[in-house]
């Protein structure tokens, strides 16, 4: 009923073109620790032991605003002045590997659902982006070797929304290259002029060249090791997609290789797919890929502490209900830090955890939570 | 001589699951834990290790799951290791200066289908060499690699482990539990919860279902359900579900940190397990009982007679009654019947 009220009294004032742009700067200006709704704030809250955290989605209900709010939580922990250029120990940093979404994909996402500056938080030493996307599978083409050049042209006081241009310009600035030219050397020499522009003031997001586990395990550590605060959010978007390109791997390989990352990293935030299409065995034998997805998320659940999966309306399309969101324990606690709290305070924290809220995902980037039956008539 | 009493096969099977629980006299070298996201053996594996612990037993916990451990555990990580030797010899030397120790295994599906360790070789150096006990744990949702099978007639890794282990535990969710017994009473269908089995994009099934009664929910987080199965030497096995609660400091007496008394107790002797089906028909027998009469049904309708209506009802003549009086309305006993008009009267055959 309030509501009602409400929107018609916003009526007016949306027939007004600038009040609509001015809402949204004031969205952007807003902190980005309020972009968390309340509800979730327990949930998306990094605790101050080592954790694992399972995020879960399937193609009708993407957790892509549930990853933004992660890093919502993580950065958002200090004041975003940091001219005096001195760092605060208790700082979390964040490394984000995507492999289904690319980097501009991540920054309009982050700008316009978190109001955060990713750039700016890479100068900071505070965030890196590895990209797992553009270079495994694609050629190498013209448009990489066209990369380089627009990095080191990039002045250095560049924002989120002018580095776009860059890109934009780009094939008109570079001639179509000859496609014959052997991609071998291109490859050789490009990872290390890669990595020389990421210990440049201006970290590039770096690139995975081999879908191997060994290249990603040292291309993160170096990532990792580059970041400056101690206390590291490691997010893996989609790791899933190996397991279908490289029908060699089986899921206790990236189960070791999650943990090893683990071991350099404070918390590990696994991001993967739970569609019934890719879990569900076919009738009469189940197909190795399969069967390897459906045991990589089990293992995945077991592995952490908790899980969030994101998943459709059961009960159909709504217009006011983006999805469900359900958090539950994942496999436990480790026994050894359970073990450690249970000694010293006999205590309860994180047994109760558990719920279903249904969300919201506004055009503008804003999430709503609420309690079913809870949201607006 | 088993037990005879239902006391006694209570104290009994107590003491099978205690002596399994606190590794006492050997009593199951070989225990595998199965588990499923519906309910994790982490509460369970948490109570071995505090009982462990607070007999001073070496405890290697050979982990596949977690990077790390607890400072008083022997941790080794084992998904670094490459090959089963390796990973066998890191045991070894972990159990080698104890004369007795637990071993216990993250996730057996590893240990076995990607690390390839031989199963006869790991009871050889744990059970028979160290005469240590080993505990697994198997994640049941978990499905062998159709690749892997060496024949398609070869028995699952589970099966192989079903087998040869001389305990079986298996996790099961109080919360749960109490769901299916409900449904039971009922005879209706219980519900299906968790992966690929609910709705699509469910990973874990809720630990507590909103719509259960909020007495019954203070309960189930701060337990779990065990279905165990103690197979004795003899061959033959016995099956029970106990119920073990959290365990608090106060279990543990402070100087010592032995175990004072066993808490875990039958499922069927939990109060909440107990009250479920009963509460109905004994609230209803109290009822009954206060109402005085034994013979009345509890329904909404109100189904007994007021004195003026049992007279009027006594003095209604039903008409077999009246058929037999001579003379009465029915003449005797005479076929009333009026015809029809698809009745076809015949006079000669048919006479009333």
């Amino acid at each position: 009923m309030q509501s009602w009220s409400l929107t018609s009294r916003l009526q007016p004032l949306k027939e007004l073109g600038p009040n609509d742009v001015l809402f949204s700067e004031f969205l952007v200006s807003m902190p980005p620790s309020t972009r968390i709704p309340p509800l979730l704030q327990p949930y998306v809250h990094l605790t101050d032991h080592d954790s694992v955290i399972l995020v879960t989605s399937i193609l009708g209900a993407s957790a892509n605003w549930l990853l933004v709010r992660f890093l919502c939580e993580a950065l958002s922990s200090s004041p975003p002045h940091q001219d005096n250029g001195v760092e605060e120990d208790e700082d979390t940093a964040v490394v984000l590997v995507s492999w289904l979404r690319d980097w501009e994909f991540w920054k309009s996402e982050a700008r316009k659902g978190g109001g955060l500056d990713l750039e700016r938080l890479k100068r900071e030493k505070r965030f890196a982006f590895v990209d797992g996307l553009t270079g495994l599978y694609l050629p190498p083409e013209e448009q990489m070797s066209g990369e380089q050049p627009a990095a080191k042209a990039e002045p250095a006081g560049l924002t989120g929304v002018a580095v776009r241009t860059p890109q934009t310009i780009l094939p008109a600035r570079n001639p179509p290259r000859d496609p014959t030219t052997p991609s071998s050397p291109n490859l050789s020499t490009k990872p290390p002029t890669r990595t020389d522009s990421s210990t440049d003031s201006i970290p590039y997001p770096s690139t995975l060249r081999t879908p191997s586990l060994q290249t990603l395990t040292s291309t993160l550590q170096t990532t990792i090791s580059n970041l400056s605060p101690n206390k590291t959010l490691l997010i893996l978007d989609s790791p899933d997609l190996l397991l279908a390109t490289q029908p060699s791997l089986t899921p206790s390989h990236l189960t070791s290789t999650f943990l090893t990352l683990h071991t350099h990293t404070t918390h590990l935030l696994l991001h993967l797919s739970a569609d019934d299409a890719l879990l569900a065995s076919s009738v009469p034998a189940a197909q190795p890929l399969e069967t390897n997805a459906r045991n990589l998320l089990v293992k995945a659940a077991y592995m952490s502490s908790r899980v969030l999966s994101c998943r459709a309306l059961d009960t159909g399309v709504a217009r006011d209900v983006s999805g469900v969101v359900r958090v539950t324990a994942g496999g436990g606690r480790g026994v050894g830090a359970w073990l450690g709290r249970e000694r010293l305070e006999g205590g309860e924290e994180e047994g109760e955890m558990g719920g279903e809220f249904l969300y919201k995902v506004g055009g503008d980037g804003g999430v709503r939570v609420f309690e079913r039956g809870a949201g607006e008539g | 001589m088993g037990p005879t009493t239902k006391a006694q096969h209570e104290r009994h099977s107590i003491l099978q699951l205690s002596n399994v629980l606190n590794l006492r006299n050997a009593a199951s070298p070989f225990t595998i834990i199965l588990d499923s996201l519906h309910q994790p053996a982490s509460p369970l594996v948490a109570e071995m290790i505090i009982r462990g612990l607070s007999r001073k037993t070496n405890i290697v916990y050979v982990s596949f799951e977690r990077k790390f451990s607890h400072p008083a555990l022997h941790t080794i990580q084992a998904w670094t290791h490459s090959s089963p030797t390796n990973l066998l010899s890191a045991i070894s030397t972990a159990l080698n200066p104890h004369p007795q120790s637990l071993v216990l295994i993250d996730s057996l599906y590893d240990l076995l289908v990607d690390k390839q360790v031989d199963l006869n070789d790991l009871f050889q150096l744990i059970a028979v060499k160290h005469s240590s006990s080993i505990v697994g744990i198997y994640h049941t949702e978990l499905q062998p690699p159709p690749h892997d099978a060496p024949s398609t007639y070869a028995p699952t890794p589970l099966e192989t482990l079903k087998y040869t282990a001389t305990t079986i535990l298996t996790c099961a969710s109080f919360a749960q539990v109490l769901e299916e017994k409900r449904a039971r009473e009922r005879s209706v269908a219980v519900a299906t919860t968790g992966l690929l089995s609910e709705a699509e994009g469910v990973v874990q099934p809720l630990t507590a279902p909103k719509n259960t009664s909020t007495p019954t929910s203070t309960d189930i987080s701060k337990g779990i359900v065990i279905h165990a199965e103690f197979r004795r030497r003899s061959g033959r096995s016995e099956t029970e579900s106990f119920f073990l609660r959290r365990s608090a400091p106060t279990d543990f007496s402070t100087p010592s940190g032995a175990l004072l008394r066993e808490f875990a107790i039958l499922l069927s002797r939990h109060p909440s397990f107990q009250s479920l089906p009963h509460s109905h028909s004994e609230e209803q027998d109290k009822e009954q009982e206060q109402q005085g009469g034994g013979s009345e049904m509890n329904s909404t309708f109100k189904l007994d007679l007021t004195d003026k209506q049992r007279a009027a009802r006594e003095n209604v003549v039903l008409p077999y009654f009246d058929a037999q009086r001579e003379g009465g309305v029915g003449e005797g006993g005479r076929i009333l019947y009026e015809m029809g008009w698809e009745d076809d009267f015949d006079e000669e055959e048919d006479e009333i």
